[in-house]
């Protein structure tokens, strides 16, 4: 074998990684009709929050969803509720600590079809400097050669990621359990 | 006195058991949620904070519940008369009729506040109330600011009844305090 040819066999690995994404539609994600929003439980009724900033790669096609892949970034200091304190306490170091950790990042490490148009998509979500597997239930409400759209939620554990530090880790007043949902829209790049 | 129906409700010169129940259990409820409501808003941010909020949240609702079966109680008797000089007669008819007020407003407005904020009210972990505004800050530093009032204003409505009570007993040596005693 001579160089040329290693050369031109080391060239095709190294552009192996993006092949694999190559033909996989990529999306970009329209602002205005996307939306994450999380719903905890204080003194044992709801308070909704929504992340009004976030960015992504997606990579997804319902036929080819061992090759899909989806990252999502959430900017953790653009908060938005009604009432200013909430957000002012939970961007705090205390909760999600927006100077040291102003992002939380989930990347998907698997898809499966769970119905007809509905997925499951297994990855890992990072808040603050923790990261724990998760599991999102999502639905395609709309899907077409141009746009998607997909809704869906998960629940997760507030203090697996380390979310109320000392006198909050305390479940009672504030649950544990935080309920997610989000609403994706996208356009095909 | 028999503990019986006749007992239960007023008559022509005396309270009722029922009604003098409702009137000290709801001396001690609002009481406490003056004093819990001014003592909390001083709070730092902090889980006692929160706590001290949705104990002030559920006991104010019950506060709303009893004032309407209290009220209902007052309009399906009569009211013992009250023998004392008709401007006298009418201040304390009209604190009477203040509190009331208070009564009504205070949780109502509380609602309003928890509505706004987006914090809603679970009762003692039995149901969740229904918010009764979209959440809004604006209209909730309105609603803050109404009933921080209308505390101020049960307040000194508070201490009027208390002297004019405690007048009678002392000073005019009638039967206007004893007979609300139990």
């Amino acid at each position: 074998m001579n160089s040329v040819h290693l050369k031109k066999i080391i060239f095709i690995f190294l552009l192996l990684p993006l092949m694999a994404f190559s033909d996989i539609p990529s999306w970009k994600i329209i602002p205005t009709e996307s939306s994450i929003t999380f719903t905890a439980t204080q003194n044992g009724a709801p308070v909704t929050g929504t992340f009004t900033n976030f960015s992504g790669d997606i990579y997804f096609d319902p036929a080819q969803l061992d090759k899909s892949h989806v990252k999502i970034i959430v900017n953790m200091g653009a908060i938005s509720d009604s009432y200013n304190q909430l957000s002012d306490t939970l961007k705090s170091t205390d909760w999600f600590n927006t100077q040291s950790f102003p992002q939380a990042v989930f990347e998907s490490t698997g898809f499966t079809k769970t119905g007809d148009k509905t997925y499951q998509a297994k990855g890992t979500l990072t808040i603050r400097d923790k990261t724990q597997p998760i599991i999102l239930n999502f639905t395609q409400q709309e899907y077409s050669q141009t746009k998607a759209k997909m809704t869906g939620s998960t629940t997760i554990k507030r203090t697996a990621f380390g979310v109320g530090q000392g006198e909050w880790s305390d479940t009672k007043a504030v649950k544990d359990d935080v309920q997610i949902n989000f609403t994706v829209s996208a356009i095909k790049k | 006195m028999m503990l019986g129906w006749n007992s239960l409700k007023n008559s022509t010169t005396h309270y009722g058991k029922m009604a003098i129940l409702l009137h000290w259990i709801m001396a001690l409820l609002l009481i406490g949620l003056v004093i819990l409501g001014l003592y909390m808003v001083k709070l730092p941010i902090g889980l006692q904070k929160l706590k001290l909020y949705g104990w002030h949240k559920e006991y104010g609702i019950l506060a709303l519940m009893l004032v309407i079966v209290r009220f209902t109680w007052r309009l399906a008797n009569q009211t013992p008369s009250l023998n004392i000089p008709i401007l006298e007669k009418i201040a304390a008819r009209t604190v009477h009729w203040l509190f009331y007020v208070f009564m009504f407003a205070l949780p109502v407005t509380g609602w309003l506040i928890t509505s706004a904020a987006g914090l809603p009210v679970s009762f003692f972990g039995l149901f969740v109330l229904p918010n009764l505004v979209s959440s809004d800050p604006q209209s909730l530093s309105l609603y803050e600011e109404i009933h921080e009032w209308l505390g101020y204003g049960l307040i000194a409505t508070f201490f009027l009844h208390t002297a004019a009570a405690l007048k009678h007993h002392f000073i005019n040596k009638d039967d206007i305090l004893r007979r609300m005693l139990p």
